[in-house]
């Protein structure tokens, strides 16, 4: 870091006088520790009104556990938190005294903090997936007469109207966010990227002043990223809310341009740094490096697949008699009823999806958000049964195989989510696939439960719990999902070193060109 | 008594306790194992006010969903932090608690339904027949009326709740309750009302209860009523209207059909007994219900009619 441009928060005058009008959120002394590991140590900041913050850190720096704290998700150890965004003064001191929890109004909880003009996404973006996105923007109007079941029984009429009010601003709100007619979908059944604006809009809809976003655009193609940001630049700019985003080294240059902070998290402690120093970083470290080196070196062979899918293949070094690992057939698969993989001609005929990946072939898929990435991966390893086609490995058919044998017979696939087993410590974890071997980076977290790591730590161990036993083919979905560059140099060492087949799945997002960067 | 008199009452009572654990466990997603304890808190303070005190159904059938509302704060205090399993364990020690109140509060000699023997213990209390609106609860017919006009009552108040925003206000916490936390809502406060709200209902589903059977004894209370009332809620579907009554009717098919394999005695499951018992007709009716669910978790977990959707 450039230390000319770096300054330390001073933790006793957070803030000059003249700047409170503006503040929202100010916190000073604030330390958290994990089992005697120090995470965050005296940390201080201020948030002002329509300012953009960008929270960036290494993985396992405790930036969620600064925005978990932030939120009212997580107690501090101490320190002191004040919300003003409401126009009201509140202050909650830690350690906090038995006392305070006797009266509800001085509970330090996630919807009291929330009820002060504090909101935030997830990461794992948790919309209520029963109900449709219209109700998910409508519920989070606050003050509805109708949440108390004593106005619902006694006033409905006045219930009623004001349910069809919000409905109706609901909408609108959608079609801010370009979802008219869509306000009946459901909300597991939507798009990533309109899921993540949905989010983001519910959060605004609650009331926030200031909105902590872990990682908006993770896993978005280009169009839902041009979107998502082009409604953040919406909210700073129309609507004066003060946004403070985490988001991994690979979309940071996408979002410098709406940043005006950086708050850098290191060994505990905060330092802010101006835009220009991030991006002069992160063209040293290019973060789309990962990707390039399978799609652009190498020339690679490229395989142009329906509705703007496209496989890299790096060149094939083995001689065309052996028996490829991998090798798909005419596969078909649905979802439901829907077709995911595959498509019909205009005569109505059905064509399946065919590629063959050698040993030491490296191979990536590049495709938009729906596309089915997910689900080609998870047919080839037998958690969706194909609806035609065949399935080779090494030579036999397996797609009637449950996935346990296939991964017997060499297949392993690691998922984007849910692909570990949070209550295992992590040298549980490795015992339980056998691993012996580990890189320096994790051996500080054997002793940790996995539940407890954070999102790039969690990935990489279970990425190493994938790839132990050195399988004949490799099935990544988005595997780069929530690391840091370094963990991202780290992983691909590991694939580099695998003598199989590897097939990775990453969503299509366009480079950004040198010179645009540049200029910005 | 007519035959199809009883199997419509029986379908009222019951349509209404699942109606009640629908809120919990359809709309909350909390599976409860306290609920016959609720609803044995109707039918015994029913018992005693209209013995005790000579009070009509209304007014004691009141006492009774009161008392049950005031008590559910027993299972909402100490579980608001609680889902999934922590919360069905605390259910189940409320369960215990109550059951064990019922089984226990009593003393020979004393009048049953006195503060020394309030409920007699095992031996169960008869209950005096009661009135409404000058109707005599003797006749089939109006408790039938009576049913019908509870079970009215409470799926009109359901409904209402159910489809207002406190109703959405509960299928989001559901979905998520962190998420919803994190959009100012009071979760903890909305699960409460809910609790008290189904524990109202159920109350009064026991007063109608002990109305008609004229009897209440602590097996109305016992764990293997909570996991049929559960079970009926289960099998009909959850989350919507049609699932509460299907599950029902579905109760009934079963018990009556039960009733009628060669191999059952006559007077086997007697009316009086069709709640509580331990007869043949019981244990066969929780085996049946064992395997229905078992079937049901294989090809339609949601219920025969709950929501059902394609990918």
């Amino acid at each position: 870091m450039n230390t000319d441009e770096t300054t330390r928060f001073d933790p006793v005058s957070p803030s000059p006088s003249s700047t409170w009008a503006t503040v929202l959120l100010w916190f000073a002394g604030l330390c958290k520790a994990f089992g005697g590991r120090v995470v965050l140590n005296f940390l201080s900041g201020a948030i002002h009104r329509g300012e953009v913050i960008l929270l960036h850190g290494d993985n396992g720096v405790g930036k969620t556990t600064l925005i978990d704290i932030l939120t009212g998700n997580l107690l501090p150890d101490r320190g002191q938190l004040r919300l003003l965004a409401n126009g009201s003064d509140e202050t909650f001191s830690f350690p906090r005294h038995w006392w305070n929890t006797l009266i509800s109004a001085d509970h330090f909880t996630p919807e009291r903090v929330a009820q002060e003009g504090v909101g935030r996404t997830w990461q794992e973006i948790r919309l209520f997936g029963t109900q449709d996105i219209e109700a998910n923007i409508a519920v989070a109007k606050q003050l509805q007469h109708g949440e108390s079941p004593v106005w619902a029984i006694l006033r409905p009429g006045a219930v009623r109207r004001q349910d069809r009010q919000n409905r109706v601003d609901a909408g609108n709100a959608l079609a801010a966010i370009g979802l008219a007619g869509r306000e009946h979908s459901s909300a597991d059944m939507v798009s990533l990227g309109q899921s993540k604006k949905v989010a983001i809009m519910r959060a605004v809809r609650a009331g926030a002043k200031v909105l902590f976003l872990d990682e908006p655009l993770s896993g978005l193609d280009s169009d839902g990223i041009a979107d998502v940001i082009s409604l953040l630049t919406k909210l700073v700019r129309e609507h004066k809310i003060a946004l403070v985003i985490v988001e991994h080294d690979a979309n940071i240059p996408r979002i410098l341009d709406l940043v005006s902070t950086v708050w850098t998290l290191n060994d505990g402690s905060l330092t802010v740094q101006t835009p220009e120093a991030v991006r002069e970083e992160m063209r040293e470290v290019e973060p789309t490096g990962y990707l390039r080196g399978i799609s652009v070196a190498s020339q690679p062979q490229t395989m142009n697949l329906p509705h703007n899918g496209v496989l890299f293949q790096t060149q094939s070094e083995t001689s065309g008699g052996q028996v490829p690992p991998l090798e798909v057939r005419d596969l078909v698969v649905h979802r439901g009823r829907r077709l995911v993989i595959g498509q019909r001609d205009p005569d109505g005929r059905l064509h399946g999806m065919s590629f063959c990946l050698h040993r030491g072939q490296r191979a990536t898929l590049l495709a938009p958000n729906g596309w089915g990435k997910t689900t080609l991966l998870e047919c080839l390893a037998g958690l969706i049964p194909a609806s035609c086609g065949s399935i080779l490995l090494n030579g036999e058919e397996v797609q009637d195989l449950p996935p346990w044998e296939r991964a017997r017979q060499g297949l392993c696939l690691a998922q984007a989510r849910d692909n570990s087993f949070p209550q295992l410590l992590v040298r549980e974890a490795f015992r339980l696939v056998g691993r012996k071997d580990y890189p320096d980076s994790v051996r500080h977290l054997m002793g940790r439960r996995i539940s407890q790591l954070s999102g790039g730590e969690a990935q990489i161990v279970s990425l190493l719990c994938a790839l132990n036993d050195a399988p004949a083919v490799v099935l990544l979905d988005e595997p780069h999902l929530a690391l840091d560059h370094g963990a991202q140099t780290e992983l691909n060492c590991i694939l580099d070193a695998l003598p199989g087949a590897v097939l990775i799945a990453e969503p299509k997002v366009l480079a950004i060109p040198q010179d645009q960067s540049e200029q910005s | 008594m007519n035959y199809w008199f009883h199997l419509a009452i029986y379908f009222t009572i019951f349509a209404t306790v699942a109606i009640s654990l629908n809120i919990v466990t359809g709309y909350c997603g909390l599976f409860t194992l306290a609920h016959a304890a609720y609803f044995a808190i109707g039918s015994y303070t029913f018992a005693i006010a209209s013995a005790n005190w000579g009070w009509s159904f209304l007014p004691a059938a009141g006492l009774g969903v009161v008392v049950a509302v005031i008590l559910s704060l027993a299972l909402s205090v100490p579980s608001w932090r609680f889902r999934g399993d922590n919360f069905l364990l605390m259910s189940l020690a409320v369960q215990a608690m109550l059951a064990g109140i019922f089984q226990n509060w009593w003393s020979t000699g004393s009048t049953p339904g006195s503060w020394t023997n309030l409920t007699n213990g095992a031996s169960g209390m008869s209950v005096r027949a009661s009135e409404v609106f000058g109707l005599s609860l003797r006749e089939p017919g109006h408790l039938l009326l009576l049913g019908i006009g509870i079970l009215l009552v409470c799926a009109f108040i359901t409904r209402v709740l159910l489809s207002s925003p406190f109703g959405r206000l509960l299928v989001c916490m559901r979905d998520d309750e962190l998420a919803l936390r994190g959009l100012g809502k009071n979760v903890r406060l909305a699960r409460v009302q809910a609790l008290a709200i189904a524990s109202g209902i159920v109350a009064l589903a026991g007063a109608l209860y002990a109305a008609y059977a004229r009897f209440v004894d602590p097996q109305v209370a016992s764990l293997d009523q909570s996991i049929l009332m559960l079970a009926v809620v289960l099998i009909g579907g959850t989350g919507n209207f049609r699932g509460p009554l299907v599950g029902a009717v579905c109760l009934i098919a079963i018990e009556e059909g039960i009733r009628f394999l060669p191999f059952i005695e006559a007077g086997a499951g007697t009316t009086a007994r069709v709640i509580g018992g331990g007869d043949v007709v019981a244990s066969l009716r929780i085996m049946a219900y064992g395997l229905l669910l078992v079937l049901l978790m294989h090809f339609r977990p949601q219920g025969i009619a709950g929501r059902y959707r394609t990918a």
